[in-house]
């Protein structure tokens, strides 16, 4: 028996090593599709996601370079003619209420977070998500309550806006986006605030229902971007007015 | 046990004890796994961001050629191509913010109220159309890429809400009754098939009731919403 004592012992650990690989190993390979995943996969998309929104950034200081330039020139040009004059006035307008500029002024921030998973059984879906429903009758609720400027997770609502899942997240126009939802609003903040907490309003359904955690914030000084997407009409044509 | 069993013990259980120790530092001592559905957020996230900043791009080349088209211009005192670049703005810009009148392809829809006898104590909500139905059809409708879209010939605006009220149903502030006609400019075919899936809206709505009709045409006249022009924001204003 002492022969073997040792070759045991030694059987032993490398059984322990070989465990510990194979739980590595099948950890590693578990992918997305179910399981727990490598933080390291998820610092990969951090850095990703940072670098992109950096490049953004800069991205859009240079735009904003570019487009002071073309309105200088449009205002000298206009300043000249009459009939430029009111056209660029007039697109200004539109711009703004098409959701095409920059917006700021007091309101309200609504966030929405998924709910904590507590039993360890429980099915790993993000609810808003897959009940984005929830994010359109909110939209609808601010609007009449008379929102004067609306974007969810920095995207402007304009008029061709869409909230739809797109396998497991929601695109908002066209563009992929994930919890937390924040939708900034701007108008009174009082009757934004006091439209979406009525009781059984869409708030109460959130929480209560969904079992979301709905914070909503009073702000007297929000800020919400313009629309980032591109305009263009494939097959809409304006009729001419006369 | 011989002192060459006790080594390669000692050897292995260090290699192991090196092997934990190293896994450990590569997390920075955070916890070594997360949830799939963090991971795909994350995704997502940077996927959208990505989106983003080709848009932006997009606008930045925009931007430079029509610099570049006024640069020339201006010191050629040849001010036409900017006038036409200045109403083409405006035309684009008009019919973005519902003020100005389009026509072109679509579809046109009605939804009403089902007139099917109710089941024994049935719920007659069941058969009614709310405003929960006519903006999940708007949304459809948008996600199929609509460029203009009407509510009983309300022109669906940025800001239009549909709200129901009892019996009626409220758009950009004119009360409206059953039935409902949505009429939409853009791909007539990829709207209907959106709507007709049998994952649609239309396909659930037909199923509890409520009568759904669709038709695409060749030529429909959206109106445009004259009430662009005195709208007044009260609260906030443009950066």
């Amino acid at each position: 028996m002492k022969k073997y004592g040792g070759i045991i012992g030694v059987g032993l650990v490398a059984m322990l090593v070989g465990l510990v690989l194979a739980m590595q190993l099948s950890n590693a390979s578990s992918s997305e599709q179910g399981g727990l995943v490598p933080i390291l996969k998820l610092k990969d998309y951090e850095v990703t996601l940072k670098e992109t929104r950096a490049e953004k950034e800069a991205a859009l200081e240079e735009l904003e370079r570019v487009e002071s330039r073309l309105n200088s020139i449009e205002k000298e040009m206009a300043d000249e003619d009459e009939i430029i004059k009111g056209l660029v006035e007039d697109t200004e307008k539109y711009k703004a209420i098409a959701g095409v500029a920059d917006m700021q002024g007091p309101g309200i921030i609504v966030t929405i977070r998924d709910p904590e998973i507590t039993d360890e059984y429980q099915e790993d879906i993000s609810v808003i998500t897959y009940n984005y429903e929830l994010l359109l009758s909110l939209v609808n609720k601010l609007k009449e309550a008379g929102a004067e400027a609306i974007s969810i997770n920095e995207n402007r609502i304009v008029q061709t806006t869409e909230i739809s899942l797109a396998g497991s997240h929601i695109n908002i126009n066209g563009t992929a986006t994930a919890p937390p939802y924040n939708i900034k609003a701007l108008g009174n903040p009082d009757t934004l605030h006091n439209t979406i907490t009525i009781r059984g309003g869409t708030v109460e359904v959130m929480q209560k229902k969904y079992d979301l955690k709905v914070t909503v914030s009073k702000k007297a000084d929000i800020k919400v971007p313009r629309y980032s997407g591109i305009i263009k009409f494939k097959y809409a044509e304006q009729i001419p007015q006369e | 046990m011989n002192r060459r069993t006790i080594i390669i013990i000692f050897s292995i259980a260090l290699l192991v004890g090196i092997g934990i120790v190293a896994q450990s530092r590569v997390t920075n001592g955070l916890m070594l796994y997360v949830a799939p559905s963090t991971v795909q957020d994350y995704r997502a996230m940077a996927e959208g961001e990505k989106q983003n900043l080709e848009n932006v791009q997009n606008r930045i080349n925009d931007a430079k050629e029509k610099l570049q088209d006024y640069e020339e211009n201006l010191y050629n005192q040849e001010s036409k191509d900017i006038l036409e670049n200045i109403s083409d703005e405006y035309i684009k810009y008009g019919i973005y913010s519902g003020r100005l009148s389009v026509h072109g392809p679509g579809v046109i829809i009605t939804v009403d109220d089902g007139n099917r006898e109710l089941f024994d104590g049935e719920d007659i909500n069941n058969l009614l159309v709310h405003d929960e139905d006519v903006f999940m059809i708007i949304n459809e409708l948008k996600r199929a890429g609509a460029e203009a879209i009407s509510v009983n010939g309300q022109r669906i605006l940025s800001d239009t809400s549909i709200s129901c009220s009892g019996y009626t149903v409220r758009i950009n502030g004119v009360t409206y009754a059953r039935p409902f006609k949505i009429q939409a400019i853009g791909n007539a075919r990829k709207m209907s098939s959106i709507l007709l899936g049998p994952e649609g809206y239309a396909t659930n709505l037909k199923e509890w009731g409520v009568i759904f009709k669709i038709k695409t045409s060749d030529e429909i006249i959206i109106e445009g919403n004259s009430d662009v022009d005195n709208y007044v924001y009260k609260y906030s204003k443009t950066i």
